[in-house]
């Protein structure tokens, strides 16, 4: 089966006024029809700048190599209307903010129903009943009366179900979800997230699911690959990845979940600090903050490769995994005075046993 | 003003908001209103045919007959400023509505495109700039003769880069919001996107400055008018009372002459009142 998304080998730098600087450096990626890849990684590894090049929103500053193909089609070479139906029809953005998202001086039912009328072709009784069956999907009963209603008379997580709804509307079959619960109210989360999940489910959406939150990709997503500093380090199914890190940064990141459980203090870290793309040189990009780091991680970039059922980017992966440092175990205990046993990071290694587990149940 | 779109909640209840703006903007408000009342039912308000001349009868102060006293030919001073406000509101509205439709789509236009054509506009409003209003009209009254038509069309081309160079700022920004960027990946254009969802938001600021320019403008065609190049006689506007007032004025009879310049000076001050009121509720509504 050939992916509906297929992102290759994109390389993206931005110009400013010092030269261009890497954002991106060869991210692969792909899509099934109908499934849900989750794409994590800190602050600034390039998660919403991969989403922003999928939905064809690139910066005009932006120089992009490699190839996006969506649906059989080459986005990077799109113009005009061309670009513009892909937007509209092709992929739906369901945005970090939905009240910077939603013009405030129109109505609800004007913003769900223009693009049915203006896009799609409807005529406006059409576009209305539509709409009205929409909201009653996403779990909003007296959508006659939302419509009627401006953005600012709606709670964040109404909004956030509005745009879930849009996303629906527009017939896409990827849904490209960037941090959709971050600004909302934890409760409400949850909620977002269940009514997302189950609607994609039924209607056979493909998903990239941006998140900071490992545990609610590994729920909702197939995959998850993570990215550190503009690459992709690994890509596992989200039930594999959660139980049997590979790459140690994705080790590193499950270590470092509080657990409602324990009480830690300080609470589990990874030492230094996230580096940007552009700072990356000859070496493994996260070689300063790891603590399996050998003389062979410093000659040469790493490769993503195969390993297992999944990918993984670092060169000591096989003798990592076969030297049983993992597995259920968390990662820092397994490997006792390894690199950086007396600093501060070794906090990683002082989570207890039990975060993956919690993940688990929240896979489940 | 088929362009800007005005929400339609905020005509619903025009004077609960009115309440809410404070004595100054609300008198100004009034005034306004009552104007524009007055230049609708000239025919049925005004007390006396306004060119009707009465020779016996020049020259008389106020009285229970003329309200407003005559003027050099008899003529009743109340009906005939009554009848010039007319003229003297329509055609500064009709400047401002031309002005604020070119400003408001250039501005659009240099916001959504930006880059070179932006600089390209800017720099050429800033050329007309640098021209006076008022002489621009004069030159375009000495190559298409006197009347209202050479006046409205050179102030209207004057006063676009006034809107167009604010508007700009105040689009600018507006399209740099999210809701902009989540427009275009809604797969909207240009054109849409600006006119139907940036131009209602910066209505505020685009009401505001509409205000203050139209008092410029009503003051500029009044002294066109009164150097004799806007209405022709009989047909009068307040500038060109005042201009056939002066005679008035030194015979000591200033009444006609004053009541028009007083008339003038309250609309300009009520305009400037209201732009600024409007503009200080946009900007403090947009912090």
């Amino acid at each position: 089966m050939s992916a509906l998304l297929e992102v290759r080998e994109l390389a993206l730098a931005v110009r400013t006024g010092g030269g261009p600087r890497t954002i991106l450096r060869k991210v692969s990626l792909e899509i099934d029809a109908g499934e849900a890849l989750g794409l994590v990684g800190e602050s600034g590894s390039g998660k919403s700048m991969t989403a922003r090049a999928v939905t064809g929103m690139l910066p005009d500053t932006a120089q992009a190599e490699g190839a996006i193909v969506f649906d059989g089609v080459r986005l990077d070479g799109l113009r005009g209307t061309a670009l513009a139906e892909h937007r509209s029809r092709g992929v739906a953005l369901i945005p970090q903010d939905p009240r910077a998202s939603i013009n405030p001086v129109h109505t609800v039912g004007d913003f769900l129903t223009e693009p049915l009328r203006f896009v799609q072709g409807l005529g406006k009784d059409e576009a209305v009943s539509r709409a009205l069956a929409s909201l009653q999907d996403v779990g909003i009963a007296d959508g006659a009366r939302r419509l009627e209603q401006y953005p600012h008379e709606l709670s964040g997580g109404l909004l956030q179900r509005v745009m879930i709804c849009a996303a629906l509307l527009s017939q896409a079959r990827l849904i490209v979800a960037d941090e959709p619960t971050t600004a909302l109210d934890v409760t409400t989360q949850a909620e977002v997230m269940a009514i997302l999940n189950e609607l994609r489910v039924s209607r056979q959406l493909a998903l990239l699911f941006i998140t900071h939150d490992l545990e609610l990709a590994a729920a909702v997503c197939d995959r998850i690959a993570v990215m550190y500093a503009g690459e992709i380090v690994e890509v596992q199914a989200a039930s594999e990845l959660e139980d049997h890190p590979r790459h140690p940064y994705t080790r590193a990141l499950l270590g470092a979940r509080p657990s409602i459980e324990v009480v830690t203090y300080p609470l589990p870290s990874i030492p230094g600090r996230a580096i940007s793309p552009h700072e990356v040189g000859e070496a493994c990009a996260f070689a300063a903050r790891c603590s399996f780091v050998a003389d062979r991680c410093l000659e040469g970039r790493p490769e993503l490769l195969p390993h297992r059922q999944g990918l993984v980017r670092c060169v000591r992966v096989d003798e990592l995994s076969a030297s049983g440092t993992q597995s259920a175990v968390p990662a820092g205990e397994a490997v006792p005075g390894q690199a950086l046993g007396s600093a501060p990071g070794c906090a990683l290694g002082s989570a207890p046993g039990d975060a993956p587990e919690t993940g688990r149940e929240a896979g489940r | 003003m088929s362009v800007l779109v005005v929400p339609a909640r905020g005509l619903r209840r025009p004077f609960a908001r009115l309440a809410g703006y404070g004595a100054a903007m609300g008198l100004s408000a009034a005034f306004l209103v009552a104007l524009v009342l007055v230049a609708l039912l000239a025919a049925v308000i005004s007390p006396d045919d306004p060119d009707g001349t009465d020779l016996s009868a020049i020259f008389q102060t106020s009285s229970a007959q003329h309200l407003l006293g005559t003027d050099e030919l008899g003529r009743d001073t109340l009906s005939r400023l009554i009848w010039a406000t007319r003229v003297s509101l329509a055609a500064p509205l009709l400047v401002i509505c031309l002005a604020t439709v070119l400003g408001l789509l250039l501005a659009l236009a240099m916001a959504w495109f930006g880059g070179r054509f932006d600089s390209m506009v800017t720099g050429a409003l800033d050329i007309l700039l640098g021209f006076p209003g008022i002489l621009l009209a004069i030159l375009a009254v000495a190559f298409f003769g006197v009347g209202l038509t050479a006046p409205v069309v050179a102030l209207t081309i004057a006063y676009t880069p006034y809107f167009a160079r604010l508007i700009r700022t105040v689009a600018k920004q507006e399209v740099s919001q999210t809701y902009v960027a989540a427009l275009t990946q809604l797969g909207y254009g240009g054109l849409r996107t600006s006119v139907r969802h940036v131009a209602p938001n910066i209505l505020p600021f685009v009401i505001a400055q509409a205000a203050v320019l139209f008092g410029y403008a009503t003051v500029d065609l009044a002294a066109l008018s009164f150097l004799g190049l806007g209405v022709q006689p009989p047909r009068a506007d307040w500038g060109s009372m005042v201009a056939v007032g002066q005679s008035g004025v030194l015979q000591g009879h200033p009444l006609p002459a004053i009541s028009a310049g007083v008339i003038i000076i309250l609309t300009v001050m009520a305009l400037n009142v209201l732009g600024e009121g409007v503009a200080e509720r946009a900007a403090r509504r947009s912090r």
